[in-house]
């Protein structure tokens, strides 16, 4: 159980390490940027508030969190108004930031190797990234797709065979069918809030 | 007719009818040595319980494993060196025995909390008391306050610790049942081939071998147990628990009493037909009769292939009851007509007994087995069939009482009638009678007051099936029990079911970009590993809450244990998610088994809430307890949803014992109706049926009453004591206003038939109770409370229907004048 949740961990933190990119290098570009991010989880001298700005700067340009809350919310994305829409949008970026950032503490010094890309279509590449543990080695995969700038974006990562999106679509979608959206956002603010 | 058939066939040939019963005996005699006793747990249960199929299958999804638990309180501190030794070393013991799978102790739990560490330090090392290096103190604050642990591994004080026996699952016997049970299914809706039918047959030839061969294993197990642990009693208390063992300790306690007190109840017997007859001959009739009907009835059920269970083991007694009371009533009349008339010749003497006999001996049976037809109305087999066997049992009784007694005679001289010292010294007969003359009044009120008082009882009657309250306090059984069951988290197990309402997926977003990505998340929508969002999470820790706010419920343990041990590792944040379809995918199986397996069904989209009922809580009334369940449960979480069903073997017990109780308590008025027909037609008079009714109801409510006044549960057990009383009380009032009816006849004087009555009748009555009220009374030493329960009951029973018959039986009859002129 723990080792999982240490992996997830890992997975969020080297996400920061990204930014809009472009195809050709796409893969030398996140590579040097793990380094990079590695480095500030180590600096023992910046605090966590420090730490936490720096990486959202890194990693907010590469998050397609727009598509993200779509995708999470699926056909119930086009039952909202504007307003809901940005509110949720909104909403869900401050719950995911907030779900990495609380486990960002747990990191500690695992080696983190990417290994390569690879483009399932023409518009999407899944990039395998490598977290070297003491017994085993765990598989992460960031998939990006090409926007309409040809920028490539995360939209999704997959840790260990477990979509971190299909997780939300599953949760969001009962929610939704029992209660209403404001109960959905009332209930993202309130794990939010119990995370931090 | 009868005279004839004693006069042409029986009395000329005694030495033929003797042989010939003798062969008959004997062919039942090979049979009765195929009867057999199904001893298992699962015949106290309901046979076409839709919640018993439903534990089966819960039972088989979540892949329970029966376990025994060990209690043990060591005479040093619970985390010395010694003890961890004594436990390292009892537990290598047990894991050695062939029927245990595994053993869990304070050894080798994993400790999460000792210290207390970030999740990511835990990774690579879960520390064990095994392993070595950990804090004790801290191991001890982690065991005290774990929410696996706390009042289930260790007590609250501690100085107990539970040691889990897991025993290995009996795969075959849930193969067994499931195709047994879809052929049973099958017939039902369809006739079965051939070749169908064979296999139902030669399975349920399997089933029932099995069964056998498995509870023989699981007794010597628990022997083996025993033994292992005596060897380590020197080292502090050691107590085995788990229902298992209750249902093992319950039918050797039984065998046992049977042993024990049936041969006791036999000595008693001896010496009380003795202090009555002072004849050799009368206690070797009565004993010779009572054998050869316990032999034939035993061949018959052997023959039918009827099973003596838990419940049907009363039959032995209960015969012995009514054979008794026939050779008894046989006796005393002929006794009687000997000393009338003592020129007669032993064949006018045995004719004269059996004719006058005939008709009160045989319609009495018929009413007792209209009592026991009631048992008949249940659904729980044993129950049906212990109304079997003794409606069987008490005919052949009459059968052979009425073909031993006079052949034997016809082989004997005549003998000299003595009147016995009980007669001389105290005639407890001529009381009643002269009690009738001076007391009429009286007796009137007191019996009015006794039925208000019954009445008033009985309203306060309760059906409950607490296994600890069967064992006496000093028993170490009752101790053990009452440790496990207080200190260590309860011992009946109650399962709570949660179904999720199925979540619809919503189709594809009607946006051309968007259903880019639409088909890549249907593919994995469905995948287990998606199941744990928080909202459900969220409703399970709420009914787990719930559960555990419940008094009467010890150790509550579901997913929502694991959330809250994750929550705590976690800094008090919730487990999102994420990480749970991370521990559901990546968490190594043998901690999946532990943790997950037991409690989640994802396909069946379900979890399972385990926890055990505190069987010693006083008051706990546990049809109440699973009704309240029921009903707070979808106020805890709405039906919209999630919808809840109770399990386990709380839920079966507790619907076998209201079934029991509908079919016992409620079709007694159907009982006492067909009584009231009978009477009608035996006595052909309104008021004498009547009579006879008011007479029989008042001793059988008096024991609804005094059981309702002492607070004595109807359990499985019990609750066959209305049958039982209808069965024993029928008799004498028959017999009684026969013979009051002959008096009447002969004297046309209500006084006088009354005193003549009591004066001949009223001895076979009274020592019919005399020998049954002391033989039962030995009953109430077995260490077995259900037993004393069944002995005191039967006293009691004998002692008010004879107190009815002898007193307020004739008194009715002397007041109300139900017999007319013409009659007379």
């Amino acid at each position: 159980m723990k080792k999982t949740i240490k992996i997830v961990v890992i997975c969020c933190l080297f996400l920061t390490q990204a930014c809009a990119l472009k195809e050709d290098v796409l893969l030398d570009q996140m590579r040097s940027k793990i380094n990079n991010a590695t480095k500030l989880l180590q600096n023992k001298t910046m605090d966590e508030t420090q730490k936490e700005h720096a990486l959202f700067n890194l990693f907010d340009p590469v998050f397609d969190f727009e598509l993200m809350s779509k995708l999470s919310l699926g056909r119930q994305w086009m039952s909202l108004t504007n307003e809901q829409q940005e509110l949720y949008k909104k909403t869900f970026e401050d719950k995911l930031k907030a779900s990495y950032m609380d486990q960002l503490n747990l990191y500690t010094n695992q080696q983190v190797l990417v290994q390569g890309i690879t483009k399932t279509k023409s518009n999407r590449i899944e990039l395998l990234m490598h977290i070297k543990g003491t017994e085993d080695t765990y598989e992460v995969i960031y998939k990006f797709y090409k926007n309409k700038q040809n920028d490539w974006l995360i939209y999704d990562i997959n840790i260990l065979g477990v979509s971190m999106i299909q997780t939300y679509i599953n949760q969001f979608v009962g929610v939704l069918q029992k209660d209403s959206f404001e109960a959905l956002i009332q209930k993202l603010s309130e794990v939010k809030a119990i995370s931090k | 007719m009868l005279e004839k058939i004693y006069q042409s066939f029986i009395l000329p040939h005694p030495k033929k009818i003797l042989f010939f019963i003798f062969l008959a005996v004997c062919f039942l005699g090979f049979h009765a040595m195929k009867l057999e006793i199904d001893a298992s747990a699962d015949t106290l249960l309901l046979e076409h319980d839709k919640d018993l199929k439903f534990s089966r299958e819960i039972y088989k999804r979540y892949g329970t494993s029966d376990y025994l638990l060990l209690a043990y309180t060591p005479k040093h501190d619970l985390l010395s060196e010694q003890t961890l030794q004594t436990i390292a070393s009892l537990s290598e013991a047990l894991k050695k025995l062939p029927s245990v799978h595994s053993i869990n102790s304070i050894l080798n739990v994993p400790l999460l909390q000792s210290p207390p560490k970030n999740l990511a330090s835990l990774v690579d090392n879960v520390p064990t008391l095994e392993k070595g290096g950990v804090d004790k103190e801290l191991v001890k604050q982690e065991f005290l306050n774990s929410p696996l642990y706390a009042n289930a591994l260790v007590s609250s004080d501690f100085k107990t610790t539970a040691i889990l026996i897991y025993l290995e699952r009996d795969e075959k016997y849930f193969s067994l049942i499931q195709q047994k049970e879809e052929l049973e299914l099958k017939k039902k809706e369809q006739p079965l081939s051939e070749e169908e039918s064979e296999k139902l047959k030669s399975l349920q030839k399997e089933y029932k071998q099995h069964k056998e061969i498995q509870r023989q294993k699981e007794h010597e197990n628990i022997e083996n147990i025993r033994t292992v642990m005596a060897k380590y009693q020197d080292t502090g208390e050691l107590f085995l628990g788990g229902v298992n063992m209750i249902v093992d300790d319950i039918i050797t306690y039984i065998k046992g009493d049977l042993l024990i007190y049936g041969t006791t109840l036999l000595a008693i017997l001896i010496a009380v037909l003795w202090m009555i007859f002072r004849h050799l001959r009368w206690i070797l009739v009565t004993l010779g009769i009572c054998l050869l009907s316990v032999i034939s009835t035993s061949g018959l059920l052997g023959l039918f292939d009827w099973q003596v269970t838990v419940i049907s083991s009363n039959f032995i007694s209960l015969q012995l009851i009514i054979t008794i009371s026939i050779v008894v009533h046989l006796i005393v009349r002929y006794n009687e007509l000997h000393n009338e008339n003592s020129t007669a010749t032993q064949q006018e003497l045995v004719l004269q007994t059996v004719l006058s006999k005939a008709k009160p001996s045989f319609f009495a049976i018929i009413t007792t087995i209209a009592g026991f037809s009631s048992l008949m109305v249940s659904d729980i087999k044993p129950v049906i069939n212990l109304g079997w066997m003794m409606s069987t049992g008490i005919a052949i009784s009459l059968l052979l009482g009425f073909l031993v007694f006079p052949s034997v005679l016809m082989l004997l001289r005549k003998v000299e009638v003595h009147k016995t010292d009980l007669q001389h010294l105290f005639s407890m007969t001529k009381l009643c009678s002269n009690s009738v003359i001076r007391f009429g009044k009286p007796i009137l009120i007191i019996s009015l007051f006794v039925f208000i008082f019954s009445l008033w009882g009985a309203s306060k009657l309760i059906v409950e099936n607490s296994f600890i309250s069967y064992f006496k306090q000093s028993t170490p059984i009752y101790q053990g029990m009452k440790v496990i069951d207080q200190k260590l988290g309860g011992t009946t197990p109650l399962d709570v079911i949660m179904n999720f309402k199925t979540v619809e997926q919503t189709e594809d977003a009607n946006d051309g970009f968007l259903d880019s990505f639409s088909e890549e998340f249907s593919v994995n929508q469905d995948a287990p590993e998606y199941w744990f969002t928080l909202d459900k999470m969220h409703q399970i820790i709420k009914v787990h809450d719930y559960l555990e706010s419940i008094n009467a419920i010890g150790k509550v343990q579901s997913l929502a244990t694991t959330l809250k041990i994750g929550k705590s590792l976690n800094e008090g944040k919730e487990l999102e998610s994420i990480q749970l379809a991370l521990l559901y995918k990546k968490l190594p199986q043998e901690y999946k088994d532990i943790i997950l397996s037991p409690y989640v069904s994802i396909e069946n989209n379900q979890v399972r809430f385990t926890t055990r009922i505190i069987d010693s809580k006083e008051n706990l009334r546990r049809n109440e307890l699973l009704e309240k369940i029921k009903t707070d449960l979808p106020t805890v979480v709405s039906p919209q949803e999630a919808t809840f069903q109770l399990s386990s073997l709380m839920v079966l017990y507790n619907n076998m014992l209201q079934s029991l109780f509908k079919s016992q308590i409620l079709t007694i008025g159907i009982v006492v109706g067909i009584l009231f027909i009978m009477f009608l037609v035996l006595f052909r008079s309104l008021k004498v049926a009547l009579i006879a009714l008011i007479v029989n109801i008042i001793p059988i409510s008096i024991v609804f009453g005094v059981m309702g006044f002492l607070n004595i549960p109807l359990d499985i057990m019990t609750i066959t004591i209305a049958a039982i009383s209808i069965g024993i009380g029928v008799d004498d009032t028959i017999h009684y206003i026969h013979r009051f009816t002959d008096e009447y006849e002969k004297t046309n004087d209500y006084i006088q038939a009354m005193k003549n009555a009591h004066n001949s009748i009223g001895y076979a009555m009274y020592y019919t109770s005399l020998v049954i009220v002391l033989g039962f009374s030995i009953l109430v030493l077995s260490n077995f409370i259900p037993t004393i329960y069944f002995g005191l009951l039967t006293v009691l029973v004998m002692f008010m229907v004879l107190l009815a018959d002898l007193l307020l039986l004739p008194k009715l009859l002397v007041m109300l004048k139900p017999f007319d002129i013409k009659r007379a």
